[in-house]
């Protein structure tokens, strides 16, 4: 155990799977070069959940500073390029938009795009916003170029993120990590032992009768929270009120044709289905309400769906969405789905990772634990949730559906009083409300805005400075613009082949 | 209800604020056939002596396509790289903040944790002696960041700027741009109530529609007030002599007493703040409004925000209200949650800026409990303490830069630094820390004396050109 004037010498990850072996991977290269010991308990017989396969963007930030080389990566996970996330029938049965990670149009002295275009949309001198989006556009033309480092250039108005082999990722990682001195120890939990004194957790006994002792404990054992909370039982907030499903089934199928660069979630009556394609194969699975439909409904609706042959049997998953009350408690820090759930409709899972990773290597208590790391650890992280929850949380409330009993509930539920004012907001004046520390920029609560009819009465009056003539020239030149670019660009496949080509495998 | 945007919009008070304000609309509405009128009042409040502005004063310079250095030769004003505090007794313990970065990031830490772990080891010299900024300041020297100074060309500047002229600067920038003066005051009893729905009638016995009403009297109102955790206290200007060091403001004396002094051509007036003391002239509340946007009427400057002069509020202030206003000009409907979200984002602001002041008191005045200390500001200040972490908030006007160098000025020392500055050997970080010093040293020295350019340059005249014409 660590104490604030006890040194960290001995970290101990407890699980593997994509959040144990990140931060392993991260801890190896940015703390390992301080003296601090690395040891990661995992147990070959217990399965991972393999969370995350659509990530953000801020993945390769992660990637970047641990050095790891971009290709090498692709080629190894099996990875794709993510330019979005297509949402169908959200807003309304047979509705479809892509939430972009990029811009749309251009500001115009000083004036948001999206109030030109919603000037020029009322008066018919434009379609969908999505014309105006480059990303977009690229995702549905399956095209790609990476963005150019010159803010002049069209092509730099955008950020890609990847679809990937999740297990993969984790494999590719243990390799990384170990290489930089992670010791791996095989081995099922079967105890934890705890100090009389402090409470802290002291060590953690292996089945084989072992005992692995350490400062500090990093908590990745999934849903469970095997030290967190079986443990030191730190709680969890419950927030299925704002987000009731509760249920997942995985299955993965073949590929039917050349992947798309962007991950799509399709709502039915009770959930909505993923699909991920990846190189080898396409990631699917069903998200859904428990209280609203039965698992058996539930797979024969996600297996009726897929494309291609299936090529694993269907994985069930449950799981309650909230957040652990203390993430850091004492000497133990959870990450990955011992830290929280929330349902992977954006993509954040991987991202929250890497978040509680970021500031755990901020906040890395080489000299000992304080209160005050553990205090500013559990703020940090506690905002990152509430904001993940607020935009998970439009996608269903923002809806007109009342096709089912599940719409009906999401759609007329309480929400919470920060997205109630964001949402006010925009409906009134077409502003998005601004934080300094949110994930989500302006062009994300546009896209799920405008995708999910949620339409500004007003917008800027200085978008209504030019005459009906010159606006859409401007939009028809914006346009033209973009498509002359996309169609520019190498499809999606050929950027793969020649780039980042993955060794042929056969699908799992 | 919203009222017809062909009204015009009204600014109360003829004053500096009322001015920028009616500049910045003017520009911003005339070509939309919307007038912008400015109304002396009977009470509005005299422009500064000196002003100091940040480097955000930029922006609104630049939408009006004013060139700063004509600002500076038409107000007598300098360049101001940054603030030299000296507000307690040892003069030891005066610390300058700047607009700038201390050092450069080395293998993703920042300079701030091999600094003090090179302090341990005995191998440093103050802080600011790494701020590229600072260290022109303290030799008087000025120049705008520029791509040749490598990672270490990234600070910003602001102006010191007579008052008075800069006040006349803008009055006449306004009516370029077609802002009118309405000769005839507004009847003194016109806005002392609420002024949610103001009738304007003016002494002459007209009466004035309008879409806005402005409330730039400069003057605080007496209802709808938060109040900052500091006591209010008196104002006093004075002119004073010149001092050296023509690119630091300076702030002088105890943190419940203390005179900002702002160098200008041939003056550098005061401005002394005393805190609960007997005042005579001018008295500062510490308050704010909490709904500076009520009804039609929205408050800035000094009628929305009262608070004392440490770290300049007013100036400040001003480009956050007048960006904020103008993103939302004309209305085109919504006016409520313009209101409404105007109100969040200013009210805000003037709560962290008026906690960044109880901050500065805290530190300075070496206050041990922190128990009755808003947990926002004890958060802060656990965090600089316990690892050298800079928590900042939204709508905080101060930079993260700025909050370090003032913590660590104030002598709140972190009990601990980043444990990945200890990859380095003493011989490494010796190396690193001394090539800094003299990689800043060495630009600064390549930079030339402020007066001299200013004078060089003709944006001041010499004394021998004055006494020539």
């Amino acid at each position: 155990m660590a104490r604030a004037d006890q040194p960290v010498d001995e970290v101990v990850i407890v699980g593997g799977g994509t959040a144990g072996w990140m931060t392993a991977a991260a801890l190896s290269k940015l703390i390992a070069p301080i003296g601090v010991r690395i040891t990661l308990i995992e147990s070959d017989a217990i399965g991972t959940v393999g969370v995350g396969e659509a990530t953000l963007p801020h993945l390769k930030f992660f990637n970047d500073r641990l050095g790891i080389n971009e290709t090498h990566f692709m080629a190894e996970t099996q990875a794709t390029i993510k330019l979005g996330i297509e949402f169908r029938n959200w807003g309304r049965k047979d509705d479809a938009y892509i939430h972009p990670f990029g811009d749309y149009g251009r500001e115009i002295a000083g004036v948001d795009f999206h109030h030109y275009w919603l000037r020029a949309h009322k008066e018919g001198l434009a379609g969908r916003i999505d014309d105006y989006s480059l990303p977009i556009q690229m995702a549905e033309k399956s095209r790609f170029s990476p963005p150019s480092p010159d803010p002049q250039s069209v092509m730099s108005a955008f950020s890609y993120a990847y679809q990937m082999d999740a297990t993969r990722y984790a494999g590719f990682l243990r390799r990384f990590a170990e290489a930089n001195g992670v010791f791996r120890q095989e081995g099922k939990i079967v105890s934890v032992h705890q100090d009389h004194e402090t409470g802290d957790i002291s060590s953690v006994e292996l089945k084989s009768g072992q005992k692995i002792e350490g400062d500090l404990f990093i908590d990745c054992s999934g849903f469970r929270g095997l030290l967190i909370e079986n443990a030191l039982q730190a709680g969890y907030e419950d927030w299925s009120d704002v987000l009731p499903c509760d249920r997942a089934i995985a299955v993965q199928c073949k590929n039917m044709e050349p992947p798309v660069p962007y991950t799509r979630a399709t709502a039915y009556q009770s959930g909505w289905q993923w699909r991920i394609p990846l190189q080898h194969r396409m990631g699917n699975g069903h998200v859904y309400c428990s209280a609203y439909i039965s698992d058996d409904e539930a797979a024969s609706l996600l297996m009726d769906n897929l494309e291609g042959k299936p090529t694993t049997d269907p994985r069930f998953l449950r799981f309650q969405t909230g957040r652990r009350r203390k993430q850091w408690d004492r000497n133990v820090i959870a990450v990955g789905l011992s830290a929280g759930f929330l349902e992977p409709l954006e993509s954040t899972s991987i991202y929250l990772i890497q978040a509680a990773i970021t500031n755990m290597v901020e906040l890395f208590p080489r000299q000992g634990v304080t209160q005050a790391d553990i205090d500013e650890f559990n703020d940090v992280m506690n905002l990152e949730y509430e904001r993940v929850r607020d935009f998970l949380v439009l996608h269903y409330h923002a809806t007109e559906r009342d096709d089912s009993p599940f719409w009906n509930d999401v759609r007329t539920m309480n929400i919470p009083d920060s997205l109630r004012y964001k949402m006010s907001v925009f409906e009134n004046t077409g502003e998005v409300v601004k934080y300094k520390d949110g994930l989500f920029l302006d062009a994300s609560w546009i896209a799920v805005y405008l995708g999910q009819r949620v339409v500004p009465h007003h917008f800027s009056s200085l978008a209504k400075n030019g005459s009906r003539e010159q606006l859409g020239t401007m939009m028809q030149n914006l346009k033209q613009i973009i498509t002359q670019t996309v169609d520019a660009l190498p499809s999606h496949a050929d950027y793969l082949r020649q780039h980042c080509p993955a060794a042929q495998v056969m699908a799992r | 209800m919203n009222r017809p945007i062909s009204h015009p919009v009204v600014i109360l008070g003829a004053t500096l604020e009322g001015w920028l304000a009616a500049a910045l609309l003017a520009d911003r509405l005339k070509p939309l056939g919307i007038q912008v009128l400015v109304i002396p009042t009977w009470d509005q409040a005299e422009a500064p002596v000196a002003l100091t502005t940040p480097p955000s004063m930029s922006g609104l310079h630049q939408q009006l396509k004013l060139d700063e250095l004509d600002i500076v030769r038409a107000c007598d004003g300098s360049f101001r790289l940054g603030t030299k505090l000296s507000l307690t007794k040892d003069d030891q313990d005066s610390f300058i903040l700047t607009y700038g970065p201390t050092g450069e990031t080395r293998n993703g830490i920042t300079f701030l944790h091999h600094w003090l772990r090179a302090q341990r080891e005995g191998q440093v010299r103050p802080f600011s002696s790494y701020n590229l900024a600072a260290a022109m300041a303290v030799k008087s020297k000025f120049t705008p960041a520029h791509k040749d100074m490598g990672p270490y060309g990234v600070y910003e500047y602001g102006l010191h700027l007579d008052g008075r002229k800069y006040q006349d600067y803008l009055r006449r920038c306004a009516q370029h741009y077609g802002a009118m003066l309405i000769e005839s005051q507004v009847g003194n009893d016109q806005y002392t109530k609420n002024r949610t729905d103001l009738q304007l009638r003016l002494q002459n016995g007209e009466e004035i529609n309008y879409s806005l009403l402005i409330d730039a009297r400069g003057v605080q109102s007496l209802h709808d007030l938060k109040t900052a955790p500091l006591p209010g206290g008196d104002l006093f200007m004075r002119d004073a002599k010149p001092v050296g060091q023509l690119s630091l403001t300076r702030c002088e004396g105890s943190i419940d007493d203390y005179s900002v002094r702002i160098p200008l051509k041939k003056i550098s007036p005061s401005i002394r703040f005393q805190r609960n003391a007997e005042g005579d002239l001018e008295t500062i509340t510490n308050t704010w409004r909490e709904n500076p946007w009520s009804g039609h009427c929205v408050a800035i400057g000094r009628s929305a925000c009262d608070l004392e002069p440490l770290h300049d509020p007013f100036m400040n202030f001003l480009p956050l209200e007048l960006n904020t206003l103008l993103e939302r000009l004309p209305f085109s409907g919504g006016e409520e949650w313009h209101r409404r979200e105007y109100n969040r984002v200013t009210a805000s602001a003037y709560e962290r800026f008026a906690d960044l002041q109880c901050l500065t008191h805290l530190l300075l005045s070496k206050t041990e409990e922190h128990e009755d200390v808003p947990q926002n500001l004890r958060r802060k200040i656990n965090q600089f303490k316990n690892r050298g972490r800079v928590v900042t908030y939204d709508h905080e006007l101060m930079t993260q830069d700025m909050q370090l160098q003032l913590m660590l000025g104030s002598g709140l020392v972190p009990d601990r630094y980043d444990a990945l500055a200890d990859i380095p050997t003493s011989e490494q970080l010796k190396e690193y820390v001394s090539s800094t010093l003299k990689t800043v040293r060495m630009i600064r020295d390549q930079v030339p004396d402020q007066e001299e350019a200013l004078i060089k340059s003709g944006i001041w005249t010499s004394d021998k050109a004055e006494i020539q014409a």
